[in-house]
């Protein structure tokens, strides 16, 4: 996928994410395309993520991409976060207006954040997106009420990286999907991630699924992290007590 | 002891909810005390059952065929319908398996409107007993949080406080309960200490074969309003028969190495007008042969465990 046309061949080098945990500041640095994934007691990061694209907390949580910090404090820091990180939420939480089309829908980050698109480049750009996906192009015409979990998930999933972002923080996204639909999305961010340079982020409770995805591993404990690793690592030798327990609690290891 | 027996049970589809299959001669028994399993997608059958239950004066008019009874003490075999009438809170069916939702309200006041079989003031009563016996070190505190504040862990212990507050016969529970495998773990712990004391019974639909392996001791697995395979849970787990069975579990993380996609097929179950003749499961089926098109399967194997398909994964190709 690459950056578009407007960032030029540009290569993005770093990018790192700070968000406010109840005991201070979680930092993750990202290499390009990497996963990263929070697990253990992570409820509370999730509305520290949201507050950095809608500007709720005017402290704290930052991004950091190429060097150039971004608060939500700043008008222009607000619109590089918006550029740069997208989210993708619950299916039950999925930004899906019930009275717009699919197209419509994934058509609303386009206007907002590549205004210059001819409406021609941007059906392409959907269409794209959606191949990438494996989401039937029919889907652009239906209601989202006409969809079933699944496929909203799949089209909230394009409507966070239509207009390719650099980081999809991705919080609980399995959440209240059948197996089969977890697994369709899981190969879907699998690809995503192998196929571009969008960095991942996943915050989500289930060991099993945070091993299976990601490069990292970050547990964390009472708002801090308490141990990082490789995600092969945490799988054998997990250190502290509570990574411990978690991996004794999960099914596979 | 026999607590719910259904035999032959066929209903008729609802047309206020287009998608979901009718259950078609449903035959399912369960002890009390008893953790089943119902794998499979709600749609596929799960949540017929489940509205069957839950609503029997609605369901009754549905009805095609068949027969529903529960074993009541002092009061002998009592039709569902019967039931209804005799005792409010026999089943229970929350809307989702942490109950609370948000709001800024008292988690006690919150608990309290959500079991309206109790009554408003036994209901809190009863749950500051529950959250005690779950070794809350403060229940007061606990109920005056708001339900927002409270953390995934509190949350599971309002919950199990709320289902030994009604301690219903019949628990009919929907997945996902609790994700952190460190809860989860607690819960099942909780939960079966809970209906060995009680004797009630856990229908725990899902359709993930491990965590209905780690709280369940039976799964019956739905396709199409259909029960495609059943039994001991952890054999279903380990050694699926019916093909759709063994498709569920490779689409777990821990069946497939890490970083490589899962094997989905692509496609997705039949919509209730539209279920193919033969076994059901044939479209999707890589192991489909000729008389898979045209004959439904009958069921084989032994009474723990037993799977309606004709060429059961056993069989080798």
């Amino acid at each position: 996928m690459g950056l578009s046309q407007t960032d030029g061949d540009r290569l993005m080098t770093v990018l790192a994410l700070s968000v406010a945990g109840p005991k201070g500041l979680i930092e993750l640095t990202f290499e390009s395309g990497e996963t990263i994934a929070l697990v253990g007691d992570v409820s509370q990061l999730g509305p520290e993520v949201s507050s950095l694209l809608t500007g709720s907390t005017k402290v704290g949580p930052k991004l950091v991409i190429d060097g150039v910090s971004a608060t939500p404090a700043a008008r222009m820091g607000r619109e590089m976060i918006r550029r740069h990180l997208s989210m993708l939420r619950p299916v039950e939480e999925a930004p899906l207006n019930p009275r717009w089309k699919v197209l419509r829908i994934l058509e609303e980050p386009l206007r907002a954040l590549r205004p210059e698109m001819s409406k021609k480049a941007r059906f392409e750009t959907i269409a794209s997106c959606l191949a990438d996906l494996e989401v039937d192009v029919a889907t652009l015409s239906a209601m989202p009420s006409a969809l079933s979990a699944s496929e909203r998930q799949s089209v909230a999933l394009a409507r966070a990286v239509v207009a390719k972002p650099s980081l999809l923080a991705a919080v609980d996204p399995f959440a209240r999907l059948e197996v089969e639909d977890q697994a369709r999305l899981a190969n879907q961010l699998l690809h995503l991630v192998s196929d571009s340079s969008v960095a991942l982020l996943l915050i989500l409770s289930d060991l099993a699924m945070a091993a299976h995805l990601a490069d990292r591993i970050a547990v964390v404990s009472e708002g801090a992290i308490v141990e990082a690793g490789s995600a092969q690592d945490m799988r054998l030798i997990p250190r502290m007590n509570y990574s411990r327990m978690i991996a004794a609690a999960t099914r596979s290891f | 002891m026999t607590l719910l027996s259904i035999r032959n049970l066929s209903v008729t589809p609802r047309p206020d909810r287009p998608g979901e299959h009718p259950l078609d001669s449903l035959d399912l028994d369960i002890a009390q005390g008893e953790h089943v399993a119902l794998v499979g997608g709600a749609h596929q059958g799960p949540a017929s059952l489940k509205a069957l239950l839950s609503e029997p004066g609605l369901a009754k008019s549905r009805v095609e065929a068949g027969t529903v009874w529960l074993e009541v003490p002092d009061q002998g075999r009592l039709t569902l319908w019967r039931l209804l009438v005799k005792e409010r809170g026999a089943i229970w069916a929350p809307d989702s398996a942490m109950f609370l939702g948000k709001g800024k309200k008292r988690t006690g006041a919150r608990a309290a409107s959500l079991l309206t079989q109790l009554g408003r003031h036994s209901a809190e009563k009863r749950l500051q007993e529950g959250l005690r016996r779950f070794n809350s070190v403060d229940p007061h505190g606990l109920l005056s949080k708001p339900a927002d504040a409270l953390d995934a862990g509190e949350r599971m212990i309002v919950s199990l406080a709320m289902i030994a507050a009604v301690s219903p016969r019949i628990l009919l529970l929907a997945d996902p309960t609790v994700a952190d495998p460190v809860l989860w773990a607690r819960y099942v712990r909780e939960l079966r200490l809970l209906t060995e004391e009680t004797g009630m019974a856990v229908l725990f639909q899902t359709s993930d074969l491990v965590r209905a392996a780690e709280l369940c001791q039976k799964t019956v697995v739905f396709y199409a309003g259909r029960v495609v395979e059943e039994g001991d849970a952890a054999s279903l787990r380990d050694h699926p028969q019916h093909p759709l069975t063994s498709y569920l579990g490779k689409c777990l993380p821990e069946a497939v190495p890490s970083k490589t996609p899962f094997p989905i097929d692509g496609r997705s179950a039949p919509t209730p007008g539209n279920v193919p003749t033969g076994c059901p499961f044939h479209p999707r089926c890589a192991r489909a042969l000729a008389g898979c098109y045209v004959e439904p399967p009958e069921f084989s194997g032994t009474s723990s465990h037993r799977w309606a398909c004709h060429r059961p994964m056993a069989t080798g190709l």
